[in-house]
């Protein structure tokens, strides 16, 4: 059995931020020359997400304004986790929702994806690094 | 391929409970011999979640009331799960947001975390014996 290993870095420059990152999935699936297996990919921090979607702007509207709604960030009703001057509740409720990682079939040396899946970063608690890790098993 | 398969054990006194699992996984990856691979981790009861975030009791509290806002446990005659003598219905839909699995990457032998990651039970319907599956694959 093979398998591979790369971390991904970002910076998104707002507090939130949704990034199409299935290209560089495919570029670690061609780096690890992996033909058959599975391909884990997951936020390394917990106030992010990893999951698959449609890549559309307004998609990307919707889902701001409906996290917003069920996990809101309003000062005036402040987390418990605001006691240790922390700030983002909200994007650790967010991020449950959206979920931590994906598993992607390999098959044929491709991402088994169907026609409209795409890997997407979204971000909660940006503007410092953040990580995704790839890892990559089979044969 | 090295699998190997565990299963973990719990009856929570109370309707609901959090538990960081992380140092339970930890032994089974020591135990399996596995150095490179993939580690899932998932409920086998499905009112109740494994997830992955802070271990920080503030934020505890804050998904407690927060998924008791979403899907309230009571009145439990609102849902119609509940009219088969059930009264667990919110259990049902509050696992569905926190996630029934985490599939964590193994890597020289070790759990491929970020910083903050730790491993968490959360039990939607307890004070009955509930269990939780390890499952490693890799070399």
């Amino acid at each position: 059995m093979k398998s591979f290993r790369k971390e991904l870095l970002f910076v998104i420059p707002e507090q939130h931020g949704l990034i199409n990152i299935t290209e560089q999935v495919q570029d670690a699936l061609a780096s690890s020359g992996i033909q058959e297996g599975l391909c884990l990919v997951n936020a390394m921090h917990i106030t992010a997400s990893v999951f698959i979607n449609d890549d559309d702007k307004n998609l990307y509207l919707d889902f701001e304004e409906w996290l917003d709604r069920l996990a809101p960030n309003d000062p005036e009703n402040p987390y418990h986790l605001s006691h240790t001057g922390e700030l983002n509740a909200d994007s650790h409720l967010k991020r449950s929702v959206i979920g931590r990682e994906v598993i992607v079939a390999i098959t044929d040396g491709k991402l088994d994806l169907g026609t409209w899946e795409q890997i997407l970063y979204y971000e909660f608690d940006g503007r410092r690094k953040k990580n995704v890790l790839i890892k990559i098993i089979g044969e | 391929m090295k699998s190997f398969r565990k299963e973990l054990w719990f009856n929570i006194p109370q309707r609901r409970g959090l538990i960081n699992i992380t140092p339970q996984v930890e032994e089974c990856l020591a135990e399996s011999g596995i150095m490179e691979g993939l580690c899932l981790v998932n409920s086998m009861n499905i009112t109740a979640s494994v997830f992955i975030n802070d271990d920080e009791r503030g934020l505890h509290q804050d998904f407690e009331e927060w998924l008791e806002w979403l899907a309230p446990h009571a009145p439990t005659e609102k849902y119609l799960h509940n009219r088969t003598m059930e009264d667990n219905a919110d259990a049902h839909l509050k696992r569905t947001i926190m996630g029934r699995e985490v599939v964590v990457a193994i890597t020289k032998g070790k759990l491929d975390f970020g910083t903050w990651e730790q491993i968490f039970y959360f039990e939607f319907d307890g004070r009955r014996r509930k269990h939780v599956l390890v499952k490693i694959i890799g070399d």
